[in-house]
């Protein structure tokens, strides 16, 4: 049995491993900086890898003899601690680049791209650097795919990854190791990357923006839709395009991009019929069309879209956005609070809470456990017209049909339970600070499931207590409780040590 | 074995026209939904 201070090490080293790795990723953002003489931006990114370097180093260095497999404790601490860390090394450049109000506001934006939420804080937005531009897409597509798993997957090969995977909230192997699983998961995301990126670019040239700039947009884009992130290199967020053909190619990217990864990797190997028979394919349709009715029955009462077509680009736009957690806007955040009504803003409220697919970059409930409760729900009222002697079976299909248990059932209920205790929480806090009940359910909706979509609280001038709850409320969404729920008891059981010894 | 490879990237390209039309199935029945609830 490791000690306190052991385990703490083994935590540390591969956490060391993580920051170099992702410090490495800041020579991107720096070369496009080079690129476009942007040398402020450059010397910042510099500046930045070296700390980032210098801290992952020093750590390795320290921990260099705690270089062992890891166990499941340790894997779920890594997982949320790394996040932590890089949360405030990989703000540096943010706060740097002079678009930040504090040190505080550059750390929520780092959360918010990891989590691939998409609220921010930045000022001035329209004038910010390729470089920062960059960094601020990258963070969001890696914090996608799950950046503690790519970089010890990658770099390190450790025989524990498949912890730390479970810690960043994924749970399906798609292979039977978890390195080939990581790097299946990259291959799908490139592949639709190089698609998506060239479909938008051909697009924004069509609809008028020059090539270049065409290419930079529809990376950036692309990468925030993917991810369902929501960040986007204008303060008007999709608005500023104008372009229906641009809001059609992005609800394609961003829908498929909160389908599970096995799914994925399941059609993708000629299982083509699990699109139609995957409880998550099947329950994200019906919860996206109950939703849009909610959505578009407030809308009508409020008669603000007076035709199909405006209601398909500006309803049902804001609603998939939500439902997949990306975050897109065509709409100004203040038009929601006024124009939408309470109906509408509730539909929004539970499509968010939702979210995507499990071990996808979405977030949310998702949609294998709304499928898995729902299931359970009817099974429970089935057996109430059976006879009593007879033998009930209920199943679900996710890559072939599985028998629904107590065990799944009550693990779905679980997750559920801490999504609403936060959401519950961050409401309450919310409150507390002098917004009303409504507006204050729709944004840490999107804080907790990890959305994006903002209705005016979240800017730099909000109570820094705020920004900090919404920051926990972010890391824990995405995480999915357990890796923070395993810090809670690691420092637990540390401080009742120390406490024991005294 | 190239054979292997060409059936590998069939299944690909397949599988990305799956899960665009699943979207576009998506969208055209909202845009339904739509027409006939802003239409009652």
């Amino acid at each position: 049995m490791n000690s306190f201070t052991d385990d703490f090490k083994i935590i540390n080293y591969y956490t060391a491993k993580i920051i170099e790795g992702m410090a490495y990723v800041m020579t991107i953002p720096f070369i496009t900086s080079i690129l476009f003489k942007e040398w402020n931006a450059a010397i910042d990114f510099a500046l930045s890898f070296m700390i980032s370097m210098t801290v992952g180093l020093i750590l390795e260095i320290v921990c260099i003899d705690h270089k062992k497999n890891v166990k499941w404790l340790h894997g779920m601490i890594i997982a949320g601690y790394a996040w932590i860390m890089l949360m405030i090394l990989d703000a540096i450049p943010y706060w740097l680049s002079g678009h930040y109000g504090s040190f505080l506001n550059a750390t929520f934006d780092v959360m918010s791209g990891f989590t691939t939420t998409g609220i921010v804080l930045i000022q001035d937005l329209d004038h910010v650097s390729n470089g920062i531009n960059m960094w601020r897409h990258i963070l969001t597509f890696i914090g996608g795919q799950g950046m503690v798993v790519m970089t010890l997957s990658f770099l390190v090969g450790l025989k524990g990854a498949y912890m730390m995977y479970v810690g960043e909230g994924k749970d399906e192997k798609l292979l039977p190791n978890v390195k080939h699983t990581a790097r299946a998961i990259w291959r799908i995301s490139i592949i639709y990357l190089v698609v998506g990126t060239l479909v938008l670019t051909i697009a924004g040239i069509y609809i008028g923006i020059g090539p270049i700039s065409s290419f930079l947009n529809s990376l950036w884009i692309y990468m925030a839709a993917w991810s369902t992130g929501g960040f986007a290199p204008h303060s008007q967020n999709m608005l500023y395009y104008h372009s229906m053909l641009y809001e059609i190619i992005t609800i394609i990217i961003f829908v498929i991009g909160s389908f599970n990864f096995a799914l994925h990797y399941s059609v993708w190997t000629g299982n083509k019929k699990e699109i139609y028979k995957n409880i998550e394919t099947v329950s994200f349709f019906s919860t996206v069309m109950i939703t849009f009715i909610i959505v578009t029955s407030g809308l009508l009462k409020n008669n603000i879209y007076p035709n199909a077509v405006i209601l398909f680009r500006k309803g049902f736009y804001q609603l998939i956005s939500a439902h997949t957690t990306t975050g897109f806007m065509t709409l100004y955040a203040n038009q929601m609070s006024t124009d939408w009504g309470t109906l509408s803003l509730i539909g929004m409220v539970i499509a968010m809470l939702i979210g995507g697919s499990a071990c996808s970059t979405a977030g949310g409930f998702k949609g294998m456990r709304v499928g898995i409760i729902f299931k359970s729900f009817i099974f429970e009222i089935k057996k109430l017209f059976i006879p009593e002697k007879a033998i009930a079976v209920e199943k679900y299909h996710n890559h072939g049909d599985i028998k629904l248990d107590d065990e799944t059932v009550r693990k779905a209920m679980f997750i559920v339970l801490c999504y609403i205790a936060t959401f519950t929480i961050g409401v309450l806090f919310t409150i507390y600070y002098g917004y009303p009940l409504d507006k204050a359910a729709y944004e840490v909706a999107s804080a907790t499931g990890n959305v994006g979509l903002t209705i005016g609280i979240t800017q730099p001038n909000m109570p820094n207590t705020l920004k900090v709850v919404y920051i926990l409320i972010m890391w824990a969404g995405r995480l999915e409780f357990m890796a923070i729920f395993a810090i809670i008891g690691y420092i637990v059981a540390g401080v009742k040590k120390i406490w024991q010894r005294d | 074995m190239k054979n292997i490879e060409k059936s590998k990237n069939e299944h690909v390209v397949q599988g990305i026209f799956i899960e665009t039309l699943y979207v576009v199935v998506m969208m055209v029945f909202a845009y339904i939904v739509g027409f006939v609830m802003v239409r009652l």
